[in-house]
């Protein structure tokens, strides 16, 4: 084999050699991608995807799940206890059910007239007491004209 | 206003660039060699691109005297490796091909690695 330098004689010994070879090694740390399966499972702890359920796709879970919206953001349909559900979904068209924790304020009922007339004079009385002051009951009867 | 610099690129990722290529060149030397004898009037280099990528590059001459060539690029991805053909379409590789392809590599690695320290050392 030719000795590396009668290829030319633009090499930085060691920065250009060190560099060379910490390429080499992330390339070697990506060996895992295509290792052979057999030998890897016999002599590895299996990772964290096949300790735990998988997490299903979003697109797996809208073809597997029933056709209905869950019930809720935050609530998983038994049949599908172990699918997950994305928060905010915007393909999934929302459900009149998903708003069902919504309070909904009760309308007011009409005032009759003895309520208006009593909210009128507890006005007219608390305006009385203000009056406490001369110059500013004064002050208030000039604005009026 | 000189027009040198464009014939002596010589600015520093220029430099790193050749002394790249002339470290691929040598690497070359034994990674053509990983996969056994070389064919009578075939040229093979096996070289490691970037760190996702590999080249097999085999050139010969048929029995009717056309130049053959037939260039392969693998790239390593995080779920399997891909392989594209004289600039073809990508297509996964089988489990066999793949499982060359990680014996060759690791091997190339190791050489390469080996031959670094050495001349390091020296």
């Amino acid at each position: 084999m030719s000795s590396l330098f009668e290829f030319g004689d633009k090499l930085n010994r060691e920065g250009d050699i060190s560099a060379r070879l910490a390429v080499l090694s992330s390339a070697a740390s990506h060996l895992d991608w295509i290792a052979p399966k057999t030998s890897v499972n016999t002599m590895r702890i299996p990772d964290a995807s096949t300790f735990f359920k998988p997490v299903v796709s979003l697109d797996t879970n809208l073809s597997t799940a029933d056709n209905s919206a869950p019930s809720s953001v935050n609530q998983v349909p038994q049949s599908n206890a172990n699918t997950y559900y994305a928060p905010i979904n915007p393909d999934v068209p929302e459900s009149p059910t998903t708003y069902a924790s919504y309070e909904v304020a009760t309308p007011a009922e009409p005032e009759t007239l003895e309520d208006l007339v009593k909210k009128r004079l507890r006005q007219e009385i608390a305006n009385l007491h203000n009056e406490t002051d001369p110059n500013v009951a004064i002050d208030q009867r000039m604005g009026d004209y | 206003m000189s027009i040198l610099p464009r014939f002596l690129p010589r600015n520093d990722a220029q430099r790193a660039a050749a002394a790249e290529r002339q470290l691929i060149h040598f690497e070359s030397q034994f990674g053509r060699d990983i996969f056994g004898a070389i064919p009578k009037d075939h040229n093979r280099d096996f070289f490691c691109l970037d760190e996702f990528t590999w080249i097999w590059h085999e050139d010969w001459i048929d029995e009717k005297g056309n130049f053959k060539v037939m260039s392969t690029r693998y790239v390593l991805r995080p779920d399997g490796a891909i392989k594209s053909q004289n600039g073809g379409a990508y297509q996964k590789l089988g489990d066999e091909e793949s499982n060359h392809l990680f014996k060759a590599i690791k091997k190339y690695i190791s050489i390469a690695q080996d031959q670094y320290t050495q001349l390091l050392a020296a």
